[in-house]
């Protein structure tokens, strides 16, 4: 499918905290009975639109992975955005986002755009953390921030979509060089006047078999 | 680690190693080809049953399901949905869409599974069961159910039949997930139908030795490689590159092919020792769901750590790549040590061994490492490099790398083929073409979104069994692959090294690296500053 651009997301945060299940919520896939996972299967991945353009977003999920530390670290790179993610009913959630923002600063590149968010706000009975304090930490670090149920879907989309806005934003402002793929952002097929030699075949050059 | 729980074993292992009799055809290893298939009993005899009067002798019936049939289990004697009676029916029901069970209630799956004296289930779904069927009962309940049945039998020529039964049922369990047996309620469990095995078909004592046998090796050898990890210790991390050790690993092995050999060695040794109900554990431990001993004793349940320790090894190797980089303040080394992990990388690819080639790949692309702008405009292999970190793109779901390993597979089961052809000769450096090391991290990301992304059990209270079939298949591929014998000459010292030598931190790799080149951009110069303090 043709698409303006490619905007590379990762989400981060303790275990537990529901980043798969935004993930699934936001593109689609969750309570489908089973998932096929062949070749060639899109998944955590979806279009939107933002000023007429259509936006690919390529959401990398770190749940269940955690253990693979060098994996998580070298996608933080190529990643425009990030969804750092706590869990409103569980207090040390919130506590550990200096270690995550810590960590997602040291490793990505300095123009990413974090959102905070704050998940499960459909169990308000056990809320832990209140909204103002997500709030306060996240004007502090410069985060945007939002609190979200990906059970009831509340905010999800918006969470994804206002991070994409954000970082149209950048773009437009002249801040990301979209040239370059390490900051997470490509440039789609037919829309590359300014730089004609990207290939659109190249995330597919890996297949080729030998090298060198 | 506790006390072993295998010596209560030996001594069974001992007393019956006497009688003469063949060995029954069990089918440990041929769940794959039969995963597809659908069960052909749907319907079968309890051991349990109640009422005499209503054991009818109701044959198999045949394979006329409609699709999307919702049945009774008809188990004879059922009293809960049999002819006698139908007051709860949803507990003994199974569903199948074109002949493939789909759901069924719990009650009904675990009845499904147990052996009666002519009745054994598929050996597809025994091995999915057994993988899966602890998200939702004790395991410890199967084997009381198994020796309950056993208990009631009381016709003679039926009770032999059922031990033969019986004994395949365990064979099946200890060869598939042996692990469980490390917990010592299971391992009484154990013991105690071996002895009953025993008692009810005397014929079957050298079978039962050799299934006590067996387990015991696979028991002692995940306590022997548990031992060997508590030597390497946990992966020491050093702060400064001062506290490192002044050899590289290409002052031990000559040429990339080597150490791609030697990495190959320590995939394979670690790959195997992984069992497959770890990443169904992993699951639970996932849900907060306690994966310790319930028996009531208290005890904790012996966990196995194998998959975590391959984890950690992942980790490990792209840590030690990039220390082994950043290291070296000289640039003319730095790029040696560069470039030969480059074309060490490339080995990896040649031979099959994608979790070594992914892993040294992360550890080029660590930010220390993949910021070295100036050693990597000398590396002669950088288009090399381009191709290998395309693979690990995660564009369509890794296409490219799923593309690849698709092939890799393809072509190991060509070899395996033509190697089983009479008189054909395969020369020592063929076997090579063998071995699939798959990239494990993907492995445990599609069963986490499998897991995730799937209910277990659909709104009626059904267990969602067309997820664990999902699960079986990949498990039970992940299974093949780890059986593979690597066919390289071993180098111990290289062996270690690669799993025992100190690595840098991550604040350690980043002063190293800005010591290697100073920071160009605001950003890396704080950075840098930050580190200094």
């Amino acid at each position: 499918m043709s698409y303006a651009y490619l905007f590379k997301y990762i989400i981060i945060g303790d275990t537990g905290v529901g980043k798969s299940c935004l993930l699934l919520q936001f593109t689609d896939k969750r309570f489908q009975p089973v998932h096929d996972l062949t070749i060639g299967v899109e998944f955590g991945a979806r279009m939107i639109t933002i000023d007429g353009k259509q936006i690919k977003l390529q959401i990398w999920d770190t749940a269940g992975q955690e253990a693979f530390r060098s994996i998580t670290r070298s996608y933080y790179r190529g990643a425009a955005g990030a969804l750092l993610v706590y869990d409103i009913t569980r207090r040390e959630t919130f506590n550990h986002l200096t270690t995550w923002l810590e960590d997602a600063r040291q490793h990505s590149n300095s123009n990413m755009v974090i959102m905070l968010i704050g998940n499960k706000s459909d169990l308000e009975s056990r809320r832990e953390v209140k909204k103002e304090e997500g709030e306060a930490f996240a004007h502090e670090h410069g985060l945007i921030f939002m609190e979200t149920s990906a059970k009831t879907a509340a905010n999800v989309e918006e969470a994804f979509i206002n991070t994409a806005k954000e970082i149209y934003e950048k773009i437009q402002e002249g801040v990301f060089d979209i040239n370059n793929e390490a900051n997470g952002i490509k440039v789609g097929p037919q829309h590359s006047p300014t730089n004609p030699s990207l290939s659109p075949n190249g995330q597919d050059r890996g297949q080729g078999g030998g090298c060198c | 680690m506790g006390g072993r729980c295998s010596s209560p074993t030996l001594s069974i292992a001992s007393s019956t190693t006497s009688g003469g009799f063949k060995k029954s055809p069990h089918q440990g290893g041929c769940m794959r080809d039969n995963l597809a298939s659908p069960p052909h009993h749907a319907h079968h005899y309890s051991g349990d049953a109640g009422p005499s009067g209503c054991q009818s002798q109701a044959g198999p019936s045949g394979m006329q399901l409609k699709r999307s049939s919702s049945r009774p289990c008809n188990v004879p004697g059922c009293t809960q949905c049999g002819p006698c009676a139908r007051q709860r029916p949803q507990e003994h029901t199974m569903v199948y869409r074109e002949d493939t069970l789909v759901s069924g209630a719990l009650e009904a799956l675990i009845r499904h599974a147990i052996p009666t004296p002519d009745y054994f289930p598929e050996d597809a779904y025994l091995f999915a069961f057994l993988l899966c069927s602890r998200l939702f009962a004790p395991l410890n309940d199967v084997l009381v159910r198994v020796i309950r049945a056993m208990d009631r039998c009381k016709d003679e020529r039926r009770s032999s039949m059922l031990a033969r039964n019986v004994l395949r049922f365990l064979r099946e369990w200890t060869d598939n997930f042996a692990y469980d047996f490390r917990e010592e309620s299971m391992m009484a469990l154990c013991i105690d139908i071996t002895q009953r095995l025993v008692e009810l078909l005397p014929a079957c004592r050298r079978e039962v030795s050799e299934l006590q046998t067996d387990l015991l090796a696979k028991l002692t050898a995940v306590e022997t490689y548990e031992e060997f990890l508590n030597r390497c210790g946990s992966v020491r991390y050093v702060e400064s590159v001062e506290e490192l050790t002044a050899t590289d690993v290409m002052d031990m092995v000559r040429t990339p092919t080597k150490l791609a050999h030697q990495l190959t060695h320590v995939e394979l040794e670690r790959l195997s020792h992984i069992g497959a109900e770890e990443f169904v554990l992993a699951f639970m431990k996932e849900r907060g769901v306690s994966t310790t001993g319930d028996d009531g004793s208290g005890a904790p349940l012996k966990k196995t750590r194998s998959k975590e320790a391959y984890e950690d090894w992942f980790t490990r190797l792209s840590y030690l790549v990039a220390t082994e980089i950043c290291k070296h303040p000289k640039k003319k080394q730095r790029l040696r040590v560069l470039d030969f992990w480059v074309q060490t990388a490339r080995e990896c690819y040649n031979i099959g061994n994608f979790n070594s080639l992914m892993a040294i790949n992360a550890g080029l692309s660590l930010a220390p490492v993949a910021r070295l702008k100036k050693t990597w405009s000398k590396v002669h292999c950088v288009k090399c490099f381009t191709v290998l970190q395309n693979l690990m793109s995660m564009s369509d779901n890794y296409k490219s790398y799923r593309t690849t390993l698709a092939a890799a597979v393809k072509r190991s089961k060509q070899q395996n083929v033509a190697a089983q052809v009479p008189g054909a000769h395969q020369p020592p450096e063929a076997s090579n073409d063998y071995i699939v090391v798959p990239f494990f991290y993907l492995l445990v990301k599609d069963l986490h979104f499998l897991n995730v992304g799937c209910a277990d059990r659909l709104p009626n209270g059904h267990v969602n069994f067309e997820k664990f079939w999902q699960l079986a298949k990949q498990v039970t591929e992940f299974i093949a692959w780890k059986q593979a014998v690597c066919p390289f000459p071993k180098n111990t010292d290289v062996i270690m090294y690669l799993q025992t030598s100190p690595l840098l931190t991550d604040n350690a790799l980043a002063l190293a690296s800005f010591e290697c080149e100073a920071p160009d951009n605001g950003p890396e110069k704080e950075h840098y500053k930050s580190l200094k303090k």
